[in-house]
C-alpha cells in the first residue's frame, strides 16, 4: 500500500515536471552575469524567454569564480549578457561565453563611463547601474539584442521596455526628491567600496570629493589594478570622515562589513545600515528587483543622513 | 510491476486529458467579423498644442527605432500626427492644420511627451485644442506628476448634428 502511494506520488511529480518543461520548451534562454542585468532582461523578456543569472543574490562579481554549473548554464544559452567595464573580475562572463561559442552583449555599451583614479592609473568605473539614466542604456542594449535574437517578439519587447523605462524615469525623479531632504552639508556617503560614484555624481552627494564615492576599498573588491584596500586609502577615508563630519557610514550586502565597522569605531560615526551594491537582494526581499534595491538604498541613506 | 502500472495509468489519464484539452482549444479559433465602416468626418480640422515645458531628448526613451525616440508624440484615433519637424517651447502654441481622421462618435487624442529632467520638481501639462473650421470643439489639458512623462488620452464625441452644422 505504502509502495503504491509512493509510486503514485513519483509519477505525479514526474508529470508535473514534464509539463513544466513542455511549457518552457522552445523559449530562448538568456544568461546574465549579474542579478541586476537579469532583472533588466526579465523586465523586457516577460515570459517569452527564460532568463537566468550566474551570480546569486549577495554574490560579489569582482571576485566570483565560475563553477562547472555556470559552464553548463552558458552552454544552454542562446544569448549571454554581461555588464562589462571589468565588473566581472578577469572578464569571467566574456570568457565563459567565448568558450561556449555563444553571442554576448555588453550592456554598458554606449554609456560614458566615469573615469576614476587608481594610483597612477585611470580606470572606467563599472558600477554604471547606480544611475537610472545609465540603466536606460542597459535596457536599450538588451532590447536590441532580444529583437535580433527573436524578431517576432519585437513589439512585445518594446512594449515592456517602454513601461520599464518610464518606471526608471519616475525612480530617477523620486530619488532626487528624496535626496533633496538631506541638508547639502550632510550629503556625505561613505560606503565599503567605490561602488557609488555614479550615484554620487547623479544625485550630488560627496561634494567635497568631486561628487565621487568615499570608501576604504577601491572600485573592485578583487585583485585587479585599483582593487582592494590600501593603508593610504584607509587613512584618507578616516581623515575625510573626520573632516567632513559624515553623519553615518554604510556597509554593503556583498562585502564583509569588518573594515567599515572598524572605521566607524575609530571615527565614532554610526553605521547607517546595509546598502545593496554589486548584487540585488534575495528572492522575497525588498531588494529583489532593481527598483526595489534603489528604493531601499535611498530610504536608508536619507534616514541616516538627514 | 505495480509501480509501472501506476505510472502507466497516470500517463494514460493525464495524457488523454491533455490531448483532449489541446484538441478542443485548437478548434476554438477566434472568428472576428470585420466590416469596415467609414466614419470619417468631412471638414477642416486643426490641432493646437501648448506645452508648459520645452522638449528635449529623453534619456529614458526607447531607442530601437527613430520613431519611438521622438520626445513628443501625438496620435488621433491611433494614427500618428506627425510632429517631428516641430519644436516645442514652453508656453508656445503649435498649430497643425489639415488634421485627418476625426470620426463620427467617439474620438481619442493621445499625447505623450517628456519634460526636461531638470524640471522634475514641477508638474507639467499639455493643453490640446481641436478646431473644426474655426470653431473650437475640444479644449482639454493633460497633466503629469512631478518627473513623469506627460502622457494621457483625451476623449471627445463628434456627433452627426455637430458635423451637419459645419457642413455649410
Amino acid at each position: 500500500m505504502k509502495r503504491s502511494i509512493v509510486s503514485t506520488l513519483v509519477a505525479f511529480l514526474s508529470l508535473l515536471y514534464s509539463s513544466a518543461t513542455v511549457a518552457d520548451e522552445g523559449k530562448p534562454v538568456i544568461v546574465a552575469s549579474t542579478t541586476q542585468i537579469a532583472d533588466f532582461a526579465r523586465q523586457v523578456a516577460g515570459d517569452r524567454m527564460i532568463v537566468k543569472s550566474i551570480l546569486a543574490a549577495g554574490a560579489d562579481p569582482h571576485t566570483y569564480q565560475p563553477t562547472p554549473d555556470d559552464v553548463q548554464m552558458v552552454i544552454s544559452a542562446d544569448l549571454c549578457l554581461e555588464n562589462g567595464l571589468h565588473l566581472e573580475g578577469k572578464n569571467w562572463m566574456a570568457t565563459l561565453a567565448k568558450d561556449a561559442g555563444k553571442p554576448i552583449i555588453t550592456t554598458t555599451n554606449g554609456i560614458q563611463p566615469l573615469s576614476i583614479s587608481s594610483g597612477e592609473e585611470k580606470v572606467a568605473d563599472p558600477h554604471a547601474w547606480f544611475s537610472p539614466k545609465n540603466v536606460a542604456v542597459y535596457v536599450n542594449n538588451i532590447v536590441k539584442g532580444f529583437i535580433q535574437l527573436d524578431p517576432d517578439g519585437k513589439e512585445e519587447y518594446e512594449a515592456r521596455a517602454t513601461l520599464f523605462l518610464q518606471q526608471l524615469r519616475v525612480l530617477d525623479s523620486w530619488i532626487r526628491q528624496q535626496i533633496n531632504q538631506i541638508p547639502t552639508q550632510r550629503r556625505i556617503l561613505v560606503t565599503t567600496h567605490d561602488a557609488f560614484n555614479y550615484f554620487c555624481t547623479e544625485f550630488k552627494l560627496n561634494a567635497n570629493n568631486n561628487f565621487l564615492s568615499i570608501a576604504p576599498v577601491g572600485w573592485s573588491t578583487g585583485a585587479e589594478v585599483g582593487g582592494g584596500m590600501t593603508p593610504e586609502r584607509r587613512s584618507k577615508v578616516v581623515q575625510s570622515i573626520k573632516e567632513s563630519g559624515a553623519p553615518a557610514l554604510f556597509v554593503e550586502t556583498t562585502i564583509n562589513p569588518k573594515q567599515i565597522r572598524e572605521i566607524a569605531k575609530e571615527t565614532g560615526v554610526k553605521i547607517g545600515g546595509e546598502l545593496y551594491s554589486d548584487s540585488m537582494g534575495p528572492e522575497g526581499s525588498a531588494g529583489e528587483t532593481y527598483i526595489g534595491m534603489m528604493r531601499e538604498n535611498v530610504i536608508l541613506i536619507v534616514k541616516a543622513l538627514k | 510491476m505495480r509501480f509501472f502500472l501506476v505510472v502507466a495509468i497516470w500517463v494514460v489519464i493525464v495524457g488523454g486529458l491533455w490531448k483532449y484539452i489541446s484538441h478542443r482549444d485548437a478548434q476554438r479559433e477566434l472568428i472576428v467579423a470585420t466590416t469596415p465602416i467609414d466614419l470619417t468626418v468631412e471638414g477642416r480640422f486643426a490641432l493646437e498644442i501648448t506645452p508648459t515645458f520645452s522638449t528635449e531628448d529623453d534619456p529614458f526613451a526607447l531607442t530601437t527605432s527613430e520613431n519611438n525616440a521622438s520626445p513628443f508624440e501625438v496620435k488621433l484615433n491611433g494614427d500618428v500626427v506627425d510632429m517631428r519637424a516641430l519644436e516645442f517651447q514652453r508656453g508656445e502654441t503649435i498649430r497643425k492644420e489639415k488634421i485627418a481622421g476625426v470620426l463620427t462618435g467617439h474620438n481619442e487624442i493621445y499625447v505623450n511627451a517628456s519634460p526636461p529632467l531638470s524640471e522634475n520638481t514641477l508638474e507639467h501639462g499639455i493643453r490640446v485644442k481641436i478646431y473644426q473650421d474655426d470653431t473650437l470643439i475640444v479644449d482639454k489639458t493633460v497633466w503629469a506628476d512631478q518627473g513623469a512623462l506627460v502622457s494621457g488620452t483625451i476623449s471627445f464625441n463628434h456627433s452627426q448634428t455637430e458635423e451637419a452644422s459645419h457642413d455649410h
